[in-house]
């Protein structure tokens, strides 16, 4: 017999510290992750009252079971694009957190079971890692971090909506359907993979594998999202200004290389003006390294060009950005 | 080995302003206007002046100055105190700058603001100096209970059409920076009468500042530069052209010129961008210096064309493209056209 009463209590209690180390965690992966130049999508929630109340009911009927049994009374959930980004997910929740426990669930599926499953982490902030050192009363909360792809998200909502659970007996015929059904996820998320590889290495339009060099490296200083469609525009434009192939491939090459001989100064320049990206838009574009590259290396290609399709006071703005050596 | 002065990493600290009312020389009735502490600096404001500082040095008419030994100014005296004090000496330094500047500036100057600053720039300390000058109707009105200028006014002030465009120095202890040069000033003050530049008094009167180098020795350096970059390009009307063009260049009524400046009036895009990362590649700036022609008085008075067939046209350079048609030919040589009388041969 539960004591409902209690739960109630202790959730009341406890569920601030919960919010408050979702917050916290949520932020510190968001800013962290990106280091890494991916921007999966990171959300976190506290248990409902309800649920706590009946998974403890529910689980009591099998085993002992109580309040403090629950780890998932705080889920951070990661959803990536690609399942290569799982593994560097993987290392940052290593590097950063203390993790109780780690279940690859995916991994230790037979072959004949049906579902398509993320993977789950019981953890605790670490309270060597700086960030977390001075949040000491939150220290010894376990919680759990789901990490899945798209396509894992995807199925594991629809097979909620179906209410459907992979160990239950289902007449052949269904059971078949669901098969399908998952071979399709898992082929999807395959697919997009070497999609996503292939698009890396392609060469044949050069503005689309210069946003493919640049998003990961946006990621990483801007820490958000952008318009794809407004960075292929724009890169169009801005490699049109070369007379001659060579030159195009030249940016393509050396980009790489610019970005991280100039990390410091980029870093520094979206940390100053994170907050006046409103008033920056080409701050909030990928685009913008290539700009900068053109600075350095052809500005008169640039300024003498540029009124032609962007406003002067744009170029100015980032000029100033980027300063010069006096 | 020098370390890089970038101006993107300009931190502003302190901030104060000064009001300089117009006066006749030796007129001490009317006196500067002082504040008697720092202004107070919102975030927006810091990346105002940051912005508008970063781009005067940017212009063109960015100069690497050294103090004058020689020059009577104590500004120099007056900076330095501020950088080795990591600025605490601002108030009191500054308004003695402010005080010099009253005395030397006469009833031709127009009434002006100076405002000075104490930051850092690649984290060593600097100070920065702008000058604006404004019409009379536009006032700063010091703040009783601060005893000091309302910042906001002064952006106000450059946001307008009263207040001039500006003049910047901005200078470091050059030994920390392992530098030959105290500073980098922008003195964009055009005469609007007549279009033409007017003294750099700023710089040399009030900072009391030179250029870096030697302005015959710079001169004759982009004369080189500019040359031996000319040379190598192959399409030889293109050639001379350029090499015209570098001619009249240098000999245009200005006092100032830069290689940017001649890259934009005379080439084509493309060459424009391999002049100028050859000239970077021999560490020569693309903005404006001092010209004096005097150790290529010579060089730029004839100008010689040679033929593969060894025959030579000479010609006074600035008249050279007016008198020889030059055309390029199918099979790749270039036809030379002279019309006029036979007056020697030698």
């Amino acid at each position: 017999m539960i004591n409902v009463q209690k739960i109630v209590d202790l959730w009341n209690e406890e569920q601030p510290k919960y919010e408050e180390l979702g917050k916290i965690v949520c932020a510190f992966i968001k800013d962290k992750i990106t280091e890494y130049e991916i921007l999966p999508e990171i959300q976190y929630r506290t248990k409902e009252l309800l649920s706590i109340i009946k998974k403890v009911k529910k689980k009591q009927d099998h085993k002992e079971y109580s309040y403090h049994h629950l780890k998932d009374k705080l889920g951070i959930r990661i959803i990536c694009s690609f399942q290569e980004e799982l593994e560097i997910i993987d290392k940052l929740l290593h590097d950063f957190f203390t993790i109780i426990e780690a279940e690859y669930k995916q991994e230790e599926l037979d072959f004949d079971k049906l579902d398509y499953v993320s993977n789950h982490y019981d953890v605790q902030i670490n309270l060597d890692v700086d960030e977390f050192g001075k949040y000491t009363n939150l220290g010894a909360l376990i919680f759990e971090i789901q990490v899945r792809t798209l396509n894992q998200h995807a199925w594991s909502n629809m097979a909620h909506s179906l209410a459907y659970k992979q160990d239950k007996d289902l007449p052949p015929k269904l059971k078949r359907k669901v098969y399908r059904l998952l071979s399709l996820y898992e082929l999807a998320d395959d697919e997009f993979s070497s999609v996503n590889k292939a698009l890396k290495e392609y060469k044949d339009n050069h503005s689309f594998t210069l946003l493919k060099k640049l998003e990961g490296k946006f990621y990483k200083y801007a820490k958000i999202d952008f318009d794809r469609e407004i960075t292929l525009y724009t890169i169009d434009i801005l490699l049109s200004y070369y007379e001659n192939e060579d030159s195009v491939n030249q940016i393509i090459c050396k980009i790489g290389n610019f970005i991280t001989n100039n990390e410091q100064k980029i870093k520094r320049i979206y940390d100053e003006n994170r907050n006046r990206f409103y008033a920056i838009l080409f701050l909030t574009q990928p685009e913008i390294f290539i700009i900068w590259f053109m600075l350095q290396n052809n500005p008169f290609t640039l300024e003498d060009n540029w009124a032609n399709d962007f406003e002067e006071e744009d170029l100015e703005q980032i000029k100033t950005l980027w300063g010069n050596d006096l | 080995m020098a370390k890089k002065i970038d101006t993107s990493t300009i931190v502003i600290e302190n901030i104060i302003v000064h009001s300089i009312p117009r006066h006749r020389k030796g007129d001490f009735s009317i006196k500067p206007k002082y504040s008697e502490q720092e202004s107070s600096l919102p975030d927006g404001l810091r990346v105002f002046f940051k912005d508008k500082i970063i781009q005067s040095l940017q212009s063109n008419k960015e100069l690497r100055v050294c103090y004058d030994t020689e020059s009577v100014s104590p500004v120099s005296t007056y900076i330095n105190q501020i950088l080795n004090t990591d600025g605490a000496e601002l108030v009191k330094q500054s308004k003695l700058m402010t005080k010099y500047l009253f005395e030397i500036q006469g009833g031709q100057n127009s009434s002006g603001i100076l405002v000075v600053i104490f930051g850092k720039i690649n984290n060593q300390n600097t100070c920065i100096i702008i000058k604006l000058e404004k019409d009379e109707g536009a006032q700063l009105e010091l703040d009783p209970k601060t005893n000091s200028f309302n910042i906001k006014d002064v952006k106000n002030l450059m946001l307008t059409r009263r207040t001039k465009i500006y003049k910047v120095g901005l200078f470091v202890d050059k030994s920390v920076f392992e530098i030959k040069y105290d500073g980098s000033t922008a003195d964009l003050q055009i005469d609007p009468k007549t279009k033409k530049e007017v003294t750099t008094w700023f710089i040399e009167k009030f900072l009391g500042c030179v250029p870096l180098a030697d302005p015959r020795t710079t001169t004759k350096k982009f004369h080189d530069l500019t040359t031996t970059f000319i040379q190598s390009i192959e399409d030889p009307i293109k050639k001379a052209k350029y090499t015209q063009d570098l001619n009249s260049y240098l000999q245009k009524n200005t006092h100032r010129i830069s290689a940017k400046e001649f890259a934009d009036d005379y080439m084509e895009t493309s060459d424009k961008d391999l002049y100028n990362n050859y000239l970077k590649e021999k560490e020569f700036r693309m903005s404006e210096f001092p010209k004096d022609n005097y150790f290529i008085e010579n060089k730029i008075k004839k100008l010689t064309m040679t033929f593969d067939n060894d025959i030579a046209i000479v010609g006074n350079k600035g008249t050279f493209d007016q008198n020889v048609k030059l055309e390029k030919q199918k099979d790749g040589t270039t036809k030379a056209e002279i019309i006029s009388k036979v007056k020697s041969v030698r």
